[in-house]
């Protein structure tokens, strides 16, 4: 079943004094529900601007966004958007678990009896269960970075957007995360739209991987990702397939680098 | 847990240091009073001064005067309170509002209290409700700019997130620019609360009739200078415990502000 279909999608930003600048030329995708798609392409090409748009929180400038067949115009619920800068989303009054239940206390349909059951539930499968009275100051940042994954889920949305949310950390913690993030994924069956510029964790996180290109960017291909799950830090990264996809999308995108530098 | 130990100890320390300077500084004016005899009408000695202070303290005057001073700067500080963060809190969080208003704000804010007195006296007449009014004006102006920063630097990615979560107008004021704002808030209150003080005594002075100011020109006029100088010091010991109270208050309501920075820096 289709969850998410990106149609045309474009996005100009208003410069003071100049033309507009056009981030997403025509960007067209969709995403199944259950799936596991990342989104890979330079720094400045449009990532956080795609997801913000998907997310409802930017207007567009052309094209469509369909959720579950229904146009996207402010910010639905069957969506969390755990951003790239993750520590500025904590709140800095609220504990760690008042912080998770924060997504909750604003959907009716959520008891109030539930709100801390459910938040400790997630604190304790992101592994932050002793660090519920604790101010989000107070932790490192692969520990905020997780606070912000628990809050995601915890409000119970079908598809989870997250913008390089590894991108900070180091690369124990961040192989940490990648698989504590594929198990959260499989355990609440969610469906996830990552960005990442980081080829090698798309190709091991993902069931297909978006490549874009620099602006305004296009979607330049869509790779499936034929590597049997569960997926293992470091058999699945010898997998030969996925070398050969390394390599794929990594040609890719230095042709479109280099074509896109002529004026 | 033990390093906190020691910073407080610390600072017990440097507090101590620095009252036994203030210490040090009234006995050797005490000295000097002994010495040089001119000097000691217009400078009395700290002795005749305490003593002085003691007196009135004792008759119930000071205590008196200190408690209209302090009912007439707190009258001005709490309308100026209630005005101003409200207002500042919506222009900043509207953005046409804040542009229609801009200019007033730019215009209205340098003009001094005292140059509002005479607009004051005649609209209001000579009266506690215009110098609680003019204390007001003055108290008024570093609470508004101070929530209106206050919402305007607010983190476009805190709003951003809320949004996400499906929080909405009223929603996203009250669980966000509230809290955000509220650092400050406080500090423009604090701001204002010392304000409040200096006018209150201002219009006293200016005016007559009661509080610390009245006491302070009452008795320079009856040159009864050791009385005249216990009413100043008794403006000092409001102004510091106002100033006191307020950082308690402070404390309690604004912790995770002061800790997160403590540990970001
Ligand atoms: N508010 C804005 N106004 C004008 N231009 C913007 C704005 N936000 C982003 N841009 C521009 O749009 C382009 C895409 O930005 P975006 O943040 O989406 O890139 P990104 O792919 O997320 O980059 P990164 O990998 O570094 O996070 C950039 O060239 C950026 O300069
Ligand atoms: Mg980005």
């Amino acid at each position: 079943m289709e969850a998410l279909r990106i149609q045309h999608l474009q996005k100009s930003y208003d410069v003071p004094n100049r033309e507009s600048f056009a981030a997403l030329g025509d960007v067209t995708f969709e995403v199944r529900k259950g799936e596991f798609v990342s989104i890979v392409g330079p720094s400045g090409c449009g990532k956080t601007t795609l997801l913000t748009c998907i997310a409802g929180l930017r207007s567009r400038s052309g094209g469509q966004i369909l959720l579950y067949g229904k146009e996207v115009t402010q910010p639905p619920r069957e969506m969390a958007l755990i951003f790239q800068e993750y520590g500025r989303t904590l709140l800095p009054w609220k504990t760690v678990l008042d912080n998770v239940i924060f997504g909750m206390e604003n959907r009716p349909e959520i008891k109030r009896s539930e709100h801390r059951p459910r938040g400790r539930e997630v604190l304790n499968d992101v592994g932050l269960s002793s660090f519920e009275h604790v101010y989000p100051w107070q932790l490192s940042g692969g520990q905020q970075q997780r606070v912000a994954i628990a809050r995601g889920l915890a409000n119970g949305p079908d598809i989870l957007l997250m913008d390089e949310p590894f991108a900070s950390v180091d690369a124990q913690t961040r192989a940490e995360l990648e698989d504590l993030l594929l198990r959260v994924w499989q355990k609440f069956s969610r469906t996830i739209l990552f960005v990442t510029h980081d080829i090698d964790e798309a190709i091991y996180l993902s069931d297909r991987v978006i490549v874009l290109c620099q602006n305004p960017s296009v979607v330049l291909d869509t790779i499936a990702i034929e590597i049997e799950r569960p997926r293992e830090q470091i058999s699945s990264r010898e997998h030969p397939r996925f070398l050969h996809y390394r390599r794929y999308i990594h040609k890719l995108l230095q042709r479109s680098t280099d074509t896109g530098t002529a004026p | 847990m033990s390093t906190s130990g020691w910073s407080a100890f610390a600072a017990r320390q440097s507090r101590l240091s620095g009252f036994l300077f203030v210490l040090l500084l009234l006995a050797g004016w005490e000295i000097v009073t002994y010495l040089v005899e001119d000097v000691a009408f217009y400078i009395p000695a700290v002795s005749s001064m305490l003593q002085a202070f003691g007196e009135m303290t004792w008759s119930g005057e000071l205590p008196y005067h200190t408690v209209v001073t302090l009912i007439r700067l707190l009258l001005g500080f709490a309308l100026s309170l209630v005005a101003a963060i409200p207002c500042g809190l919506l222009i900043g969080h509207s953005r046409p509002l804040f542009e229609v208003s801009e200019p007033l704000v730019e215009l209205l804010r340098p003009v001094p209290a005292i140059a509002i007195m005479p607009i004051a006296i005649l609209v209001l007449g000579i009266n506690v409700r215009m110098q609680v009014f003019v204390i007001a004006w003055a108290s008024f102006w570093p609470i508004l700019l101070n929530a209106l920063d206050g919402v305007r630097g607010i983190d476009p990615i805190l709003m951003d997130t809320a949004r996400t979560y499906g929080y909405q107008r009223f929603g996203l004021f009250r669980r966000i620019v509230l809290f955000s704002a509220l650092p400050y808030i406080m500090a423009g209150l604090r701001l204002s609360l010392t304000i409040s003080l200096i006018l209150a005594i201002f219009v006293e002075i200016f005016m007559g009739g009661s509080g610390l100011g009245f006491l302070i020109v009452d008795y320079r006029s009856a040159l009864r200078i050791p009385e005249m100088y216990a009413a100043i010091i008794m403006v000092a010991v409001l102004g510091y415990l106002l100033n006191a109270a307020f950082v308690l208050l402070e404390g309690r309501l604004i912790r995770w502000h002061h800790m997160s920075h403590a540990s970001a820096g």
